[in-house]
């Protein structure tokens, strides 16, 4: 099999309580099917070469000297970017090597084909996803891209019953959307069976 | 880099409780260094490496470990929750549940612990101690302070109130008023922190001399690894070697330093090293192993007769 090789944009340590419980550490994928107006990593995109490649055996050798960290507090590695679930076989072995105790989060659009999310349900423990808006124009209008693909892939993990280990980051996009369109969005997602919402105001940068 | 010290703070409470739960002796001082902190540094790492080998230890002998979860609510407690979201371009904070506990019946005390600092004559400025353990003797209740030195205990007037914190003289207190935030200052405990483990295992500490065999200082120094690259020519990668104390020029930590790394990132059975000194035109080249444990080497440098 191909050994799998990815391009990653940044790996940070001892993060409390930011990307899922405990302490974590951030792996940071390049590459997104979208392109949101107020990327917080616009270093992931394009090609401008602030990557460096690196296969899961040495991810894994970089993480695990959090190890007791990650144990001792319920933590473990969250993967982010750029968009992880580009990357479902990478996480899968990186999970093998890394053992059942650690946690393992992601950070996601959900914009990415709904087979790479059946490969992650059951390697993944949390996934926290930023829906964006749940209104396609809206959604399009931030993104440049259609949301079918995140509607459906949330409908996925509802079936699975997973929606308990989903953190859903219901954002206010400073002139896209508005507090009566967020609730709207969560609305929706309630009748879905989510129940765990992080409401915040998108920081706006210049770049 | 506020930010940084405070993960360290962080961290150091968590392996804290790590030691304590498994009966691990762990001595850690106030950390002296003053540059900027990244939350963790050498000394941090070498303390982790330290509780790992001790647990290893105990599992190899076939005592119980407890690990899984035990720093999960310190950490919940110690962080703060709100004020983070977005907080940096790559930073996007989520809220974490907090653990409030609340007893019925009972009055809250507040107050906050700092150290007790004669130098500064005062209180304002002496530092905030964060996660000291709070034990109110009378009612068993026990609380810890938060990342800003604060607590909040169930007491009445008359009960004893213990606070506890490595390093530090035990103090114990009788609440005499329930109303007015106290103010607790602890006292450093010297003779605890002299019995100080050095806990990293591979350290080599270089004693460079000049020709008179006075201690050269380590700004005087510039230390490189040798290698032959493939195609057989000579190349050389810098050390980041520390400062330790006046009696050694400096000390390498062997398994941090990036340039004693292998291209998989594994650490050097041995490495060439090549020293170069202020004054000298000559640099030493010596051969050195992978330190087991503490090593020393002391290098003299000499003018070439002309």
């Amino acid at each position: 099999m191909e050994k799998q090789r990815a391009k990653i944009i940044g790996i940070a340590r001892h993060r409390l309580s930011t990307d899922g419980d405990g302490v974590t550490t951030l792996v940071a994928f390049h590459g997104c099917p979208l392109r949101c107006r107020y990327c917080l990593n616009p270093q992931s995109l394009g090609n401008g070469g602030r990557f460096s490649e690196y296969s899961p055996e040495q991810i894994y050798a970089e993480t695990r000297i959090d190890e007791l960290y990650f144990i001792a507090t319920n933590g473990g590695v969250t993967f982010g970017g750029g968009e992880p679930c580009l990357h479902p076989q990478f996480i899968r072995e990186f999970r093998e090597l890394c053992g059942p105790a650690w946690q393992l989060n992601l950070e996601t659009s959900l914009n990415v084909p709904a087979s790479a999310l059946e490969m992650l349900l059951p390697v993944v423990n949390t996934f926290i996803v930023d829906i964006k808006d749940m209104n396609p124009k809206i959604y399009r209008s931030y993104t440049g891209q259609n949301n079918a693909l995140v509607i459906e892939n949330l409908r996925l993990i509802a079936e699975a019953g997973r929606q308990r280990d989903c953190i859903i980051r219901i954002p206010l996009i400073p002139g896209h959307n508005t507090n009566a369109d967020r609730d709207s969005s969560m609305k929706t997602l309630e009748a879905l069976g989510f129940t765990r919402f992080d409401l915040f105001t998108y920081q706006i940068r210049k770049h | 880099m506020v930010r940084g010290k405070h993960t360290c703070k962080i961290l150091k409470e968590i392996r804290r409780q790590i030691a304590e739960a498994n009966g691990i002796e762990f001595a850690t001082s106030e950390c002296r260094y003053k540059g900027d902190c990244l939350g963790t540094c050498p000394k941090c790492e070498s303390e982790v490496r330290y509780l790992e080998q001790q647990l290893r230890a105990r599992t190899l002998a076939g005592k119980a470990v407890a690990l899984a979860g035990i720093s999960a609510a310190t950490l919940a407690m110690l962080m703060p929750m709100s004020a983070d979201a977005q907080m940096s371009a790559d930073v996007n904070s989520l809220p974490t549940d907090s653990i409030t506990a609340t007893s019925v019946n009972s009055v809250k005390i507040k107050g906050i612990v700092k150290e007790a600092d004669e130098t500064k004559g005062g209180t304002m400025d002496s530092e905030v101690l964060i996660g000291v353990t709070i034990l109110n003797r009378t009612n068993g209740r026990g609380a810890r302070t938060n990342i800003d030195g604060e607590f909040e205990i169930d007491a009445c007037i008359g009960d004893s109130i213990e606070f506890s914190y490595v390093g530090y003289f035990l103090k114990t207190i009788c609440v005499k008023n329930t109303s007015e935030p106290l103010t607790i200052l602890l006292e450093e405990n010297n003779t605890q922190l002299l019995g100080e483990y050095e806990m990293v295992s591979a350290i080599l500490d270089l004693n460079v001399k000049d020709e008179h065999g006075k201690l050269m200082e380590k700004n005087k120094l510039r230390i490189s690894r040798i290698r032959i690259d493939e195609n057989g020519e000579e190349d050389c990668e810098a050390l980041a070697p520390e400062y330790l104390d006046e009696k050694t020029s400096c000390r390498i930590y062997w398994d941090y330093d990036n340039a004693l790394e292998d291209e998989d990132g594994k650490s050097l059975k041995e490495a060439t090293l090549r020293i170069e000194a202020e004054g000298y035109d000559d640099p030493i080249t010596i051969k050195v192993k992978y330190p087991k444990g503490k090593a020393k080497k002391t290098i003299k440098f000499k003018h070439k007769k002309k």
